[in-house]
């Protein structure tokens, strides 16, 4: 298929699972299990048309081999004009070549759903080696590398060393062999909110390496409350599927729905009696029945395991998405019921169905736009679910000046109702959730340190949804090696305070320091969107600056070592400090300074005793010890955070 | 060595000092007669411990001697190295071989003619021989998480000859042989009372003889009990297939015969299966597999760095942990009872969650006087807790168990030897049980590594910290075998 007389089509058409094989067999779902996803179809910046067998694109390297049985499975080849011309393989669970179409087909969608929310080019974490002389370097990755058939257990995960999808299948143990076949092979690579939620993890590590590393018990939970999130919304783009349970639930998207399920089968082949998670509600130990969770403000406080944590701020997006999806289809209602709002009993009418459905889709893509977009807005470091509600406020007044709609008020309203508070601002308004402008003073010597936006904007000739990736990336690490040259030669000490950062000797000695004088790490650079007066799309500059300390997890050894002279002994942990400042690239002014300072000590004894007592002392804490859990010195990250975090605790698998 | 008296009142207890982590204690009763009984609970250290082979042989020359050479009861609470390995060195099972038994005491568990309990066993078979070939895989690629399963398996030790010490079971086949009468306890049958001894009473608490509880170790809702036997496509099966395939070992006893479970254990149907292997690869095939994978470091294959050849396996690391803790959860637990003041001396081995649970379940009805005996009484009334499991994280319960014993006499000996533990990054004793512990007791929380609280603590009165002193006993000679604590009656 390299040269043809035709137009290309924009779009490669692929079938795939709505849900999961499990809903094939039962007679509601079934109808809507089918899904066929328009992925791009792949060219490269010159035109040339990439996707090869496997498949292998820009993006995606599916690679299928079985270790476990000892095999391989022969790659699919998508362009193959069978395959063209019958929209992919239809689902079959014992073809392989169907598995790497569909892992393909999700991720790739997922990929979309973010570059689109970002407007700007994913990029995969590169990888970071020491070479032989021990200095560490980074690689370009252009591909995520999937398997989809990695691993015999109840698992999946995101390998951030092999910048790898690991899909594992398992035989299941239902607690209820009338539902589902006991010892029938589950294979988690078909789930379509696996894939998703597994990709997600990816896409966030390419823009927040940090987040891996659990300073507290935010961190982690934030990673898979938003690998939730892409993957929940992601249903809402597939208007059969809403359509049905828009129909289903006469319009009523707070009961029991399958929209707000996560990986069915899988819940059940690990001995639950529903879905993996559910952002609304679940089964009622005793009757079994399905009931709707209301938010209690005090779970917060008991929930540490990552998921079961991340899944109370799923469940405050949620209902975000609710309000304003109520607000939006309140007038329909009205309409539909000759302005009671009551329904009667019965079928709803198709035309109120579709259009229901719109408004439904049209809420779960503003809310997951700015879900994604919010990560522009978090600090490089240490992030609290606080500083993520403050980064959406932010973020989405950044997109849209008036909040007509009141969607700003509807994610604050069920933030506040799951007792998820920035511990730094006074009242829970947007005025005051909203991250501040920097002082004059501090205006000044940013300034002085970025000289002009003509200056800022010659980094960055090119940063769009067609750009060579690793032609951005290469940018991108020129852009942050000439802002640390900016910052450091000769030393702007001032910039680098405004910024909350330190490149003052007499500030604490455990920090890392270079030539005498804390080190800097310009960490990250990449522009953001906003929309200007008039409605114009404008970009600003995202800069990531973090520095790091010893930690000790002794505080007299802490102290002493601060006042003495004596050599630094190995640290017990790593303490990070980091900050996102945002750039008008017009004006060349900071917008925005969203810091976690070096110096703070009050942050450093809470990072202390969260990783002194942590929040589920597993087997592996007592038996494999921390350099398991905790994070040890320069950037040794243990091999598989994520499979570990899922192997430990089957309640919060994937 | 002089013998160890029956006390005035009460009971005594002795702890061992192994040297490392491991249970053994001796209990002296008072009988009727005003001649003591004695009753050992376990006999082991750790694998590998230093000098432990020739520390047990002193403690089990000390057992006889105290003992006078009988042992009225001895009991074996489960089989893992660290309870048992004394009956295991040559050294101390020559002197165990001169001393006479009574009774020995088993869990039910170990009753082969009980279903479950078979169940269990084959179980438990199954999932060591396909850990074993995980560990041999890791090996042979020289990659550490080899000699780390190996290390949490060392509770289950095969035996060395080299160390002159026999395999885990065996030596449990040991003690199983070695009293004129053995007896298997189950949880809820009558109190048992020792012969000649009046006053005293012992509960069989657990484990308890159910499937769900025994596999639960840790506090979460639902643990998923990976070490069940999945015949068809499971992590198992992928490991004996090629176990039978290359040594024709058998595979799996459920799943029929051999070429069916070849077939079956494999995930796809033969036409879509391809040998991984470079050679047998057609040429587009191999060129793909070479490119995006890569079978060496040569030019044109794919990153050594993203490979997964052995990440499958590492699912055997939760297993060696499960299995371990499934076989804590076998312990036999006992609440040996003081009838007259009711108070209580908890021996929970290392009784992890799901039993520690059960025992709330345990009634004796109409017992006393009509009234009900509970197990949740039995805990409330401990003045004598023995920690269990070395002081780790999941073998102390908290609500239901430590929170629960309100007497202001109690006492803690904790089996633990933080260096070891430390050394092998085990948090034993695990920082907050420690903490609570020393709460709850008030100091008096007895350590074999430490010994004895050195001064007196903050919350006792000097009465108390006096009594406590009068009631403890270290051992007078040089090698400090021991620590005792008579618990008044």
């Amino acid at each position: 298929m390299t040269t043809s007389p035709y137009p290309r089509p924009p779009f490669r058409r692929l079938r795939a699972l709505t849900f999961d094989p499990s809903l094939d067999l039962r007679l509601e779902s079934a109808v809507v299990n089918r899904l066929t996803i328009q992925v791009p179809w792949e060219v490269n910046v010159a035109g040339k048309e990439i996707l090869e067998p496997g498949p292998v694109g820009e993006y995606l390297e599916v690679v299928d081999i079985d270790p476990a049985s000892g095999m391989v499975y022969e790659p699919v080849d998508l362009d193959d004009p069978h395959l063209l011309a019958q929209d992919g393989l239809s689902p079959s669970p014992g073809n392989p070549q169907f598995h790497q179409q569909m892992v393909y087909a999700v991720a790739m969608n997922t990929i979309r759903h973010f570059e689109l929310a970002l407007g700007r080019r994913a990029l995969w974490s590169p990888r970071r080696y020491r070479d032989d002389s021990g200095e560490w370097q980074e690689e370009y990755v252009q591909r995520l590398r999937v398997y989809p058939h990695a691993l015999r257990e109840a698992n999946a995960y995101y390998s951030p060393g092999r910048k790898a999808l690991l899909f594992g299948y398992f035989p299941a143990r239902p607690s209820d062999p009338g539902r589902m076949m006991p010892g029938s092979v589950v294979f988690t690579c078909l789930s379509h909110d696996i894939v998703a939620h597994e990709t997600t993890h990816a896409l966030l590590d390419g823009m927040h390496r940090r987040f891996l590393e659990p300073s507290n018990p935010d961190v982690l939970a934030l990673h898979e409350a938003f690998a939730d999130i892409v993957a929940l919304f992601q249903h809402f783009s597939y208007p059969e599927v809403l359509r049905h349970q828009i129909a289903r639930t006469r319009g009523d998207l707070r009961s029991d729905n399958l929209l707000a399920q996560l990986a069915q089968e899988f819940g059940q082949a690990i001995g639950r009696h529903g879905a993996l998670r559910d952002a609304l509600g679940g089964p009622d130990p005793d009757t079994g029945r399905w009931v709707a969770k209301e938010p209690d403000p005090n779970e917060i406080h008991r929930t540490l395991e990552p998921h079961a944590r991340g899944a109370i701020l799923v469940a405050a997006v949620f209902e975000a998405f609710l309000s304003i999806y109520r607000e939006r289809t309140a007038d329909l209602f009205r309409i539909a019921t000759g302005g009671t709002g009551v329904l009667p009993p019965g079928d709803i009418h198709p035309d109120l169905v579709e259009r229901l459905a719109q408004e439904a889709s049209k809420s779960a893509d503003h809310i997951l736009r700015m879900c994604i977009r919010a990560l522009d807005y978090c600090p490089p470091v240490d992030l609290t679910f606080g500083d993520y509600l403050r980064a959406l406020i932010t973020a989405d007044r950044d997109l849209v000046p008036d909040d007509r709609r009141e969607y700003r008020i509807a994610v604050i309203d069920a933030f506040r109702r799951r007792g998820i508070y920035p511990l730094d601002v006074r009242t829970l308004s947007e005025e005051s959730l909203v991250w501040q402008e920097p002082s004059q003073a501090d205006q000044r010597e940013f300034s002085e340190a970025l000289r002009s936006a003509t200056r800022l904007r010659d980094l960055f000739p090119v940063w769009n949804l067609d750009s060579n990736r690793e032609q951005i990336f290469e940018q991108n690490r020129h852009a942050r090696q000439e802002i640390h040259r900016w910052l450091t030669s000769p030393p702007l000490p001032r910039a680098v305070r405004a910024a909350g950062m330190t490149l003052d000797a007499r500030d604490p000695r455990t920090i890392y320091r270079k030539r005498g004088l804390p080190a800097l790490e310009v960490h990250s650079v990449r522009p953001a969107l906003k929309v200007g007066p008039g409605g114009r799309t404008m970009t600003d500059l995202v800069v990531e600056i973090t520095q790091r300390r010893r930690g000790y997890f002794d505080e007299k050894q802490q102290e002493r070592l601060e006042s003495g002279r004596s050599r630094l002994p190995e640290p017990d942990f790593m303490f990070r400090g980091g900050c996102t400042v945002i750039i008008d690239l017009e004006t060349g002014k900071v917008r925005y300074c969203i810091g976690k300072g070096i110096s703070s000590e009050r942050r450093l004894d809470a990072q202390r005793r969260f990783l002194k007592e942590p929040w589920n002392p597993s087997l592996r804490f007592t038996y494999f010890g921390e350099d398991q859990t905790f994070f040890r010195g320069d950037d040794e990250l243990p091999p598989e955070p994520f499979a570990l975090l899922h192997r430990d605790d089957p309640v919060g698998a994937l | 060595m002089p013998i160890m008296n029956a006390p005035q009142s009460g009971i005594t207890v002795r702890m061992y000092r192994q040297g490392g982590l491991g249970d053994c204690f001796l209990l002296a009763f008072r009988a009727e007669d005003d001649t003591a009984r004695y009753m050992l609970i376990d006999c082991g250290v750790f694998t590998g411990t230093p000098g432990g082979s020739a520390r047990m042989k002193k403690i089990a020359e000390d057992i006889k001697e105290a003992t006078g050479g009988i042992l009225h009861v001895l009991v074996g609470t489960h089989e893992h190295f660290d309870h048992l390995s004394g009956f295991g060195f040559s050294g101390s099972r020559q002197v165990f071989d001169e001393i006479e038994v009574k009774e020995v005491w088993v869990a039910w568990t170990e009753d082969p003619a009980h279903p479950l309990a078979k169940k269990l066993r084959e179980e438990l078979n199954v999932a060591l021989r396909a850990l074993r070939r995980a560990i041999q895989r890791f090996d042979a690629s020289g990659d550490p998480r080899g000699p780390r399963i190996g290390e949490v398996l060392a509770f289950l030790s095969e035996g060395d000859e080299v160390l002159g010490v026999i395999g885990t079971k065996k030596q449990f086949d040991y003690v199983r042989g070695k009293g004129e009468a053995l007896r298997f306890r189950r949880p809820g049958e009558s109190p048992i009372t020792l012969p000649g001894v009046q006053g005293v009473r012992v509960f069989v608490l657990g484990p308890p003889e159910d499937e769900g509880l025994l596999k639960r170790s840790n506090p979460s809702e639902t643990d998923s009990e990976v070490y069940e036997i999945d015949p068809h496509m499971g992590f198992y099966s992928a490991l004996l297939r090629s176990a039978f395939e290359e040594e024709g070992e058998p595979g799996l006893a459920t799943a029929g015969d051999d070429e069916e479970l070849g077939e079956r254990s494999m995930p796809f149907h033969g036409r879509y299966r391809i040998e991984f292997e470079e050679q047998t690869l057609s040429g587009e095939q191999r060129t793909f597999f070479r490119r995006h994978y890569g079978f060496s470091k040569r030019r044109g294959h794919g990153p050594s760095w993203r490979r997964i050849d052995l990440d499958w396996l590492a699912a055997a690391e939760s297993i060696a942990l499960k299995l371990d803790n499934h076989v804590n959860n076998t312990s036999l637990a006992l609440a040996i009872e003081l009838v007259d003041t009711g108070k209580v001396l908890l021996f929970p081995a290392d009784a992890q969650v799901g039993n520690w649970l059960s025992w709330h379940d345990v009634t004796w009805p109409g017992l006393d006087c009509g009234n009900d005996v509970t197990g949740t009484d039995l805990v409330e009334r401990t003045v004598l807790y023995k920690v269990g499991h070395h002081g780790s994280h999941n073998a102390t319960l908290r609500g239901k168990g430590l929170e629960l014993m309100e007497s202001s006499e109690l006492v803690a000996m904790i089996p633990v030897d933080e260096d070891q533990a430390d050394g092998k990054k085990w948090k034993m004793p695990f920082e907050p049980l420690y903490k609570r512990l020393k709460e709850k007791t008030r100091g008096r929380v007895i350590r074999a590594d430490d010994g004895l609280p050195s001064a007196k603590p903050p919350g006792l009165s000097e009465g108390e910290w006096d009594e406590f002193k009068k009631r403890t006993k270290s051992d007078p000679s040089g090698e400090k075998l021991w620590i005792e604590y008579n618990v008044p009656g």
